[in-house]
């Protein structure tokens, strides 16, 4: 998203200036809510599609992404293959009419994406939406930028983790560092990949008649196996502490033990060993697996150092932590205890320690980008200079982004 | 920036502070008038902003400061919830599975209009062959208007089958039927075999019948309403006022024939208020299809 007030400074040395355009900034004095007409808030993920109304507080619907785009559906759209104008076509009509119970047309749409979402994929929704469900303007906000409006900060790191992986952005006086922000496939996905192969090792199907028997290959290959670690991810995984973590692989020293637990398997039962609950989330901290990806607190680390000097102690006593995962038990405390080490070690900042943005009485990390797209919706100001209105698309038929609005001044 | 006002003030003390000689100015000896500069702290309601200065000021402060935001920004804090303990310590091993804590309300609160309310709608009733309007709520959902004003029941007497029909092919079975007269008159009927070959065949005789109208109540109150229940036919099962049980015997001969009865039925209203009373009444006839699928 552009600055909001005053312009950048000038980079590049003298012979090239570089200058955005100037907005106002979001005054709260000039709030305009339409309550006849609130946008529709859609925000559509790799696990959950969320939708509902601007200026409500939650979605009216958030249902699970592969029932609503069954098998390769979710692929086709993201590589904007030629199948793609019809499934984005269904799922809006399937929002709209069963979710929302919504005309569409005449009705703004905020779409919630992330930050490096592709341009085609704009392009796509803009083109179903405007041509063939006639809306009368889209928008499309960051994640990481709205994740902030719950909390009005203007500075923060977030960090959004997701199903398909994670992003550490730093947001300083309510600009995106895009530059500065790194991403890592380690996501829910890794963890359950994770959950499946320490099950397939460490646990034991038993039969009808009491006998017990190794996991095999076939056993995995099931639709109900899949299910199996997907639930036993979800519901029994969570963070384990800093000092547990260490003592991981030789898990007969941990104390206390957990119980062996006894999961449905299909016809059997899949008995699991306690401390396999502990090691699903272990994926976001491990240091190599294997794929050369960065885990979680090196990223955390690495965006802060990545940023000026100066805003380095802020970034890290604003930790922002958005996202499905950040639902998961133990997570606050284990990043916590990680990036105080790493920063000890590294001696970044010695005097700073990470502190959090939460809400106690309520869990919602993974609602927080969709809480802010609506706050920010149902401000007219708000939408109405972050646009694409049909007129627009009937010009320029793509979605223009943020460096189209920057003027390149060359010196003489 | 200080401003410079003129500013005209009576004297009452100054002119003893400044100096000033009232008479050497020639001014009213009552009431002495200076002009005098630079005194704009005495004169502070007076100030006017004429070349806009004071309002480019506002302006340009305005700009500078930026907007007073009402809202706090949120603190963050470095306690987190210690769930590693509560789990440890906890029998419970799992939580929530996704899909019901995706379906329940984060704030508690019922969900927001709209939701699906079913809608009442209009009962309607057409014929289903010549799709003609015989019931239509006209004003509200409460209220049924019958567009057909006659029905022929309130002519012809109603033949409805009693009990299922058991028929065997190529066997004779034996069907009962229910005759019920609408009419508000005694019709006497006759029940003729219909022969058509694609239908199952009547093998019975013809069947006379008197049947009373449904408002006779004549024999109710004398008790002779048993007697009128004694059959008169060998075919009549029961007779009970405006009602008529009777048995036929049918035949299917193959499965190439529909399982439908053809029946002749000749009637004739004594008393019907809608004949033409110069002319006699007469025996009508109408043929009858009775479906013996249940």
């Amino acid at each position: 998203m552009a600055d909001e007030g005053e312009p950048a400074p000038p980079i590049g040395g003298p012979k090239s200036r570089v200058t955005t355009s100037r907005r106002p900034p979001l005054d709260i004095s000039s709030l305009h809510v339409d309550v006849n007409r609130p946008a529709a808030v859609i925000s559509i993920g790799t696990k959950i599609i969320r939708s509902g109304y601007s200026g409500e507080f939650e979605p009216r619907v958030q249902a699970l992404t592969e029932s609503l785009l069954p098998g390769d559906d979710l692929e086709t759209i993201t590589t904007c293959k030629d199948a793609a104008e019809a499934i984005v076509a269904r799922l809006f009509n399937t929002i709209f009419h069963r979710h929302l119970l919504l005309l569409p047309k005449g009705t703004k749409v905020v779409i919630v994406e992330s930050l490096f979402a592709p341009t085609k994929l704009r392009d796509l929704y803009c083109r179903v939406l405007i041509e063939q469900l006639q809306v009368a303007q889209v928008s499309f906000l960051p994640s990481a930028l709205t994740a902030t409006f719950p909390f009005n900060v203007k500075n923060a790191l977030v960090v959004e983790l997701g199903a398909s992986g994670l992003l550490v952005t730093p947001i300083h006086t309510g600009t995106t560092l895009i530059n500065q922000a790194i991403y890592s496939p380690r996501g829910y996905a890794s963890v359950v990949e994770k959950v499946r192969h320490q099950l397939g090792k460490h646990a034991r199907i038993r039969l009808a008649d009491g006998q017990l028997r190794a996991t095999t290959d076939d056993d995995w290959a099931t639709d109900y196996a899949r299910e199996t670690a997907d639930r036993f991810a979800h519901e029994h995984s969570f963070c384990t502490s800093f000092e547990r973590a260490r003592s991981l692989e030789n898990p007969d020293t941990l104390q206390p033990q957990l119980p062996e637990l006894a999961l449905d398997f299909g016809p059997h039962k899949l008995l699991v060993p306690g401390w396999l609950r502990e090691t699903g989330y272990e994926v976001l901290f491990e240091e190599c697996d294997g794929n050369e990806t960065i885990p979680l607190h090196k990223a955390i680390h690495q965006t802060i150092r990545n940023c000026p000097i100066d805003i380095r102690a802020t970034l890290l006593e604003n930790i922002l932590v958005c996202g499905g995962m950040g639902h998961v038990r133990g997570l606050y405390a284990r990043l916590r205890d990680e990036v105080t080490a790493i920063n000890a070690q590294s001696g970044t900042l010695p005097n700073a320690h990470p502190k959090f943005h939460r809400f106690d009485e309520a869990r919602v990390e993974a609602l927080l980008p969709w809480i802010g797209a609506s706050m920010l919706a149902d401000c007219d100001y708000g939408l109405k200079n972050r646009s694409i209105s049909d007129e627009q698309w009937g010009q320029l038929k793509h979605v223009p982004d943020w460096p189209d609005h920057m003027m390149v001044e060359r010196g003489p | 920036m200080q401003l410079l006002h003129k500013c005209r003030i009576r004297l009452h003390v100054l002119p003893k502070l400044l100096g000033v000689d009232a008479q050497q100015r020639g001014a009213d000896e009552e009431e002495p008038l200076l002009r005098l500069y630079g005194v704009s702290a005495l004169c502070a309601a007076k100030f006017s902003d004429r070349h806009g200065l004071q309002k480019l000021y506002q302006a340009r402060k305005k700009a500078i400061e930026g907007p007073q935001y009402t809202v706090e920004a949120h603190e963050a804090t470095a306690e987190v919830p210690d769930d590693l303990n509560e789990i440890l310590a906890s029998k419970a091993t799992s939580t929530m599975p996704l899909a019901a804590a995706l379906s329940q309300n984060v704030s508690g609160v019922s969900t927001e209009q709209p939701v699906r309310i079913p809608m009442a709608a209009r009962k309607a009733l057409r014929c289903n062959e010549c799709d003609y309007h015989i019931k239509k709520l006209e004003f509200s959902a409460t209220t049924t208007r019958y567009k057909i004003g006659l029905f022929a029941r309130n002519v012809i007497p109603e033949l409805r089958l009693s009990r299922p029909a058991d028929i065997e092919l190529g066997r004779e079975a034996s069907i009962f039927l229910t005759i019920q007269n609408h009419t508000d008159s005694t019709t006497q009927l006759m029940i003729m075999p219909d022969p058509q070959e694609d239908l199952v065949e009547n093998v019975t005789d013809v069947i006379a019948l008197t049947m009373q109208s449904y408002d006779n109540n004549a024999g109710v109150l004398s008790g002779d309403e048993k007697k009128q229940e004694t059959p008169s036919h060998p075919r009549v099962v029961f007779t009970k006022r405006n009602r008529t049980g009777i048995r036929l015997d049918v035949l299917r001969k193959d499965d190439s024939i529909k399982n439908v009865l053809g029946l002749l039925l000749k009637y004739k209203n004594t008393s019907s208020t809608a004949v033409n009373s110069d002319k006699p009444v007469s025996w009508n006839v109408v043929r009858v299809r009775i479906t013996l699928d249940v």
